[in-house]
């Protein structure tokens, strides 16, 4: 009977145990680094060994490390650009969802071939133009937010016009055919028919894309050299800057505080996020 | 039937969008004309004019769908990449990245040398005329230098002091040990003179040097250390016009010599195009002589200087010789300064357009293009310009990839770890998230907590997960303060490469429970069920139906991780940076993929190489996006393309 159990049940507990201490593990330490007292890495352990608000107080007292301006400048860039990219972006995919006309076919695979160009591989070129820009644009050429947020746009807009063409695919046809009927334009049943239909689609792409945004390092590494001008990412990283040792305490409390906002957005998306998963998207 | 209300608002709105894009674009556009950046001022006029003809004319619906879209990926996406795809065609690195005309002009200012005496003036600087822009130095040159001024030229060993014991009571004891003065010794302070007779001396060295007298004290070593800066302006009182000025110090001892307090000066006023002579009474002096002003010059204010700092740095002004000599203003004034520093330069290196060669006038070398994107000496192959232009080598780049030693042999092993590391993590993700997914496929007790706590990790942004683990697996970081080890977790190759591993696992076996979970709930059940009756086991059963079956489902997505994951470049570059290096000075290090390789190629290290990085990034795209669209041809997204 026992081993019975043990055969059908047991073991799914046990795996399902260590693989979640594997998962949170590092998560529960860098929590108890954040409320720490000590700010040192050196003497984690696994039991808290005090409770104290040091470490955040100092993320938000400490002019060095200006963490409110760094998620502020996160938050302002990735919702600028996944509103927008989502915004410009839709029309694309709707098209390619639902038109028919000349060279389709190798727009798509146009797109595809694109998007897997992987932006890094780019960064010289990007860096070059936007060097430019700067001279006869200053707000939005290299060094500015305003600059990050065009190259966003631009290297967004692949993955979201493909990604939004799946869902559009799945809206049925027989709505728009019968727009069709009523003598709408394809204009008319974009913005009356399709948008309002596929809004929730569109948010939950517009969700997605800020998770992903929140995550780029390279460029806005590259593209924001100054402190008070840097995202949450790269502000941490250049924190950090491999002196783990000395500025673990407050890390580990900034990390979390730029992650929980994600983590519930993730969290109330899962149900999307999963549907997507199997569309082929990976999460970066 | 429906009618489609609101037509007159929609054009309406219509016409504001367009109108508010195209003025936006024009104002950018002039703009980049405004600053001479032709190439973008065409991209932005292009975008007005399909701006334009798609939404104010109906030629085309599916480019009123398209337009912006298309802009955007046109200009931060294709042209980037095209970029890149032609700069693998040239030698682009560190001393090669400008154009040749850039390189030319840059040759040409730079090919200067300072004359043979290092000559050098202080001037004011300003402008001569009415246009501000006209550059012009006025200078003061005393004739010192030329010898004419002192009359005497008469040297005395000193001893530096103070008098009845305050320090502040500067005082020198100079003795005239050549005998060239009426003076054998004299106490000077700034502003007296007083001879002295042997007999008032009380004490002399081997030298027969003064070193003594009454209500005279010198100071002591130490002393006289801390006020080194101060003796070369200090000046003390001779005879009549001159006074007595310290040099340097000999064993305690100081040799000071004789100067005239008011010396002759001869004014100068040098433009780009005239050197002149001034009249002195053309010109206004301060106490000591030297020019404040002059007719005709006016001086630049500080506001000016910084606004023509460019100008004036690279001003050629003209020189009392001939050219090839001219002044180049070295230094500027600063806070509050009035006086600028000018050097007297020869323009050595001269570039003939005819020839295009550089010819150095002094040593008389000629520079020849050597098409490989330098100006070469003829005559030593190893003597070249700096800088040199990016040269078009066509498929050099490549081939170098593959016969270059330096660049094969690492680029080979990055290559091997990369494909490890790719097939490693997909494989060991997918493995650890079907095991949980087979785990959890029954309604176990807890499962939803379980599920929550699994994609933890998943849902945590990725970044601040690497550099969490950056900082667990530190030298003194919690694993080893954990385990009571010493692992070198991310500085020793193997361990390296199992902590880039590790945390990839954690970071990405979630989304594979997930995906996994999602596939063996859409396996019918049916099968497993008549194949247990026709007696298979759990694991026969598992092993013949549900793999299989998972991994046709599963092939697209496996295919896709892989070639994310091929460029991982985060989780490389924030966990190791790559390292650590192959040896010391290598670029390359044991953990770098190709995408980390190519970009420390590019932006991480003092010699960079564009040209190279760029090839690389061509090879790295073919092989992804043939890995991808091996990929999406097997989950058929193509099939509805028509």
């Amino acid at each position: 009977m026992i081993t019975n159990w043990f055969k059908n049940n047991a073991w799914r507990h046990v795996v399902a145990w260590l693989c979640c201490f594997f998962a949170i593990f590092p998560l529960y330490l860098v929590v108890l680094a954040s409320f720490s007292p000590q700010k040192s890495l050196a003497s984690t352990s696994f039991i808290p060994t005090g409770f104290v608000f040091e470490n955040y107080k100092m993320l938000f007292t400490d002019p060095t490390v200006p963490f409110l301006t760094w998620m502020k400048n996160s938050a302002i860039v990735a919702a600028s650009v996944s509103l927008l990219s989502v915004l410009i972006g839709a029309s694309s995919a709707f098209a390619f969802s639902r038109l028919k006309f000349r060279g389709k076919r190798t727009g798509l695979q146009a797109l595809l071939l694109v998007q897997m160009f992987p932006s890094v591989l780019a960064l010289s070129a990007i860096y070059v133009i936007m060097e430019r820009v700067y001279v006869f644009a200053p707000q939005w050429g290299l060094g500015t937010l305003g600059g990050l947020v065009l190259v966003y746009l631009g290297g967004s807009m692949g993955v979201n016009i493909w990604l939004m063409k799946g869902f559009v695919d799945s809206i049925p046809l027989e709505l728009d055919e019968a727009a069709k009927v009523d003598g709408a334009s394809a204009m008319q049943t974009y913005w009356q028919i399709f948008v309002p239909l596929a809004m929730p689609i569109l948010s939950v792409v517009t969700l997605l894309s800020f998770i992903g945004l929140f995550n780029e390092f390279v460029m806005a590494r590259l593209f924001l050299p100054e402190t008070e001008n840097r995202t949450v990412a790269v502000g941490l990283q250049g924190f950090i800057g491999g002196q783990y040792s000395q500025n673990w305490g407050p890390f580990a409390a900034g990390s979390l505080l730029a992650s929980v906002p994600i983590i519930i957005v993730f969290m109330s998306l899962q149900r999307y996020i999963i549907g997507g998963l199997t569309a082929g998207s990976v999460k970066g | 039937m429906r009618i489609f209300k609101g037509k007159l608002i929609a054009v309406i709105a219509k016409i504001i969008a367009v109108t508010i894009a195209i003025t936006t674009l024009s104002f950018f556009m002039l703009a980049a004309i405004g600053t001479g950046d032709t190439n973008i001022a065409i991209f932005l006029g292009v975008c007005i004019l399909i701006l334009a003809v798609a939404y104010l004319t109906n030629i085309s619906i599916p480019l009123k769908f398209f337009a912006p879209g298309i802009m955007f990926l046109i200009a931060f996406v294709i042209v980037p990449m095209v970029f890149t795809l032609s700069m693998s065609g040239f030698k682009y690195q560190t001393g090669n990245m400008l154009s040749k005309e850039q390189a030319i002009e840059t040759i040409d200012q730079q090919g200067t040398i300072n004359d043979e005496n290092q000559t050098s003036y202080d001037v004011i600087l300003g402008y001569a005329g009415k246009k501000s822009t006209n550059v012009a130095i006025l200078g003061s040159i005393s004739n010192e230098e030329e010898g004419a001024a002192a009359g005497i030229y008469v040297k005395f060993d000193t001893v530096l002091g103070y008098l009845d014991g305050d320090k502040t009571k500067l005082a020198v004891l100079c003795t005239d040990t050549w005998g060239d003065s009426q003076y054998a010794f004299f106490l000077a302070t700034p502003d007296k003179f007083t001879p002295l007779t042997e007999d008032k001396i009380t004490s002399f060295d081997d030298n027969y040097v003064g070193l003594g007298t009454a209500g005279f004290k010198s100071f002591t070593k130490d002393e006289l250390t801390s006020m080194l800066d101060q003796i070369p302006s200090m000046k003390f009182q001779y005879e009549g016009d001159y006074f007595v000025k310290l040099g340097s110090p000999v064993k305690g001892l100081f040799e000071a010599s004789v100067n005239q307090s008011k010396l002759v000066y001869t004014y100068f006023m040098a433009t780009e195009n005239s050197y002149r002579i001034l009249d002195p009474a053309t010109v206004t002096k301060d106490s000591s002589g030297e020019a404040l002003g002059a007719i005709g010059f006016k001086k630049y204010k500080s506001a000016q200087i910084s606004k023509y700092a460019d100008t004036i740095g690279n001003v050629r002004l003209t020189y009392s010789k001939p050219k090839p000599y001219f002044l180049g203003i070295e230094t500027l004034p600063g806070g509050g300064s009035q006086y600028a520093r000018v050097e007297v330069k020869i323009k050595n290196i001269q570039y003939d357009q005819k020839a295009d060669t550089f010819t150095n006038v002094l040593t008389k070398a000629v520079y020849k293009d050597d098409g490989r994107g330098n100006y070469r000496n003829i005559k030593d192959k190893k003597d070249y310009l700096d800088p040199g232009w990016r040269q078009g080598v066509w498929f050099e780049n490549f081939v170098n990839l593959f016969s270059e030693p330096k660049i094969r042999e690492p680029l080979f092993q990055v290559f091997l770890w990369t494909i490890a590391f790719a097939v490693l993590t997909v494989v060991s993700q997918f493995a650890l998230g079907l095991l949980v997914a087979i785990a959890m496929d029954k309604k176990i007790r807890g499962r939803n907590v379980y599920r929550s706590l699994m994609i933890l990790p998943y849902a945590m942004p990725s970044i601040m997960s690497i550099l969490i683990w950056g900082g667990m697996l530190d030298d003194n970081g919690a694993i080893n303060s954990l385990l009571h080890t010493h692992i070198n977790w991310l500085h020793e190759p193997t361990m390296a490469k199992v902590s880039v591993l590790l945390v990839n696992l954690w970071l990405g076996f979630p989304y594979f429970y997930l995906i996994s979970s999602g596939s063996l709930q859409a396996i019918p059940k049916e099968l497993a069920e008549s194949a247990s009756i026709d007696g298979a086991n759990g694991r026969q059963i598992f092993r013949m139906i549900t793999l299989p079956l998972l991994l046709r489902m599963l092939t697209p997505l496996l295919i896709a991780s892989f070639a994310f994951n091929f460029n991982n470049f985060n989780i490389i570059y924030l966990l190791t940076g790559g390292g650590p290096s192959f040896s010391f000075g290598s670029i390359a290090g044991s953990t770098d993929i190709l995408i980390s390789y190519t970009y420390k190629l590019a932006f991480d290290t003092t010699v960079q190489d564009y040209g190279l990085a760029s090839a690389i990034s061509v090879v790295i795209f073919l092989i992804v996006a043939g890995i991808s669209m091996y990929g999406i041809r097997k989950s058929k997204v193509l099939d509805d393309f028509a």
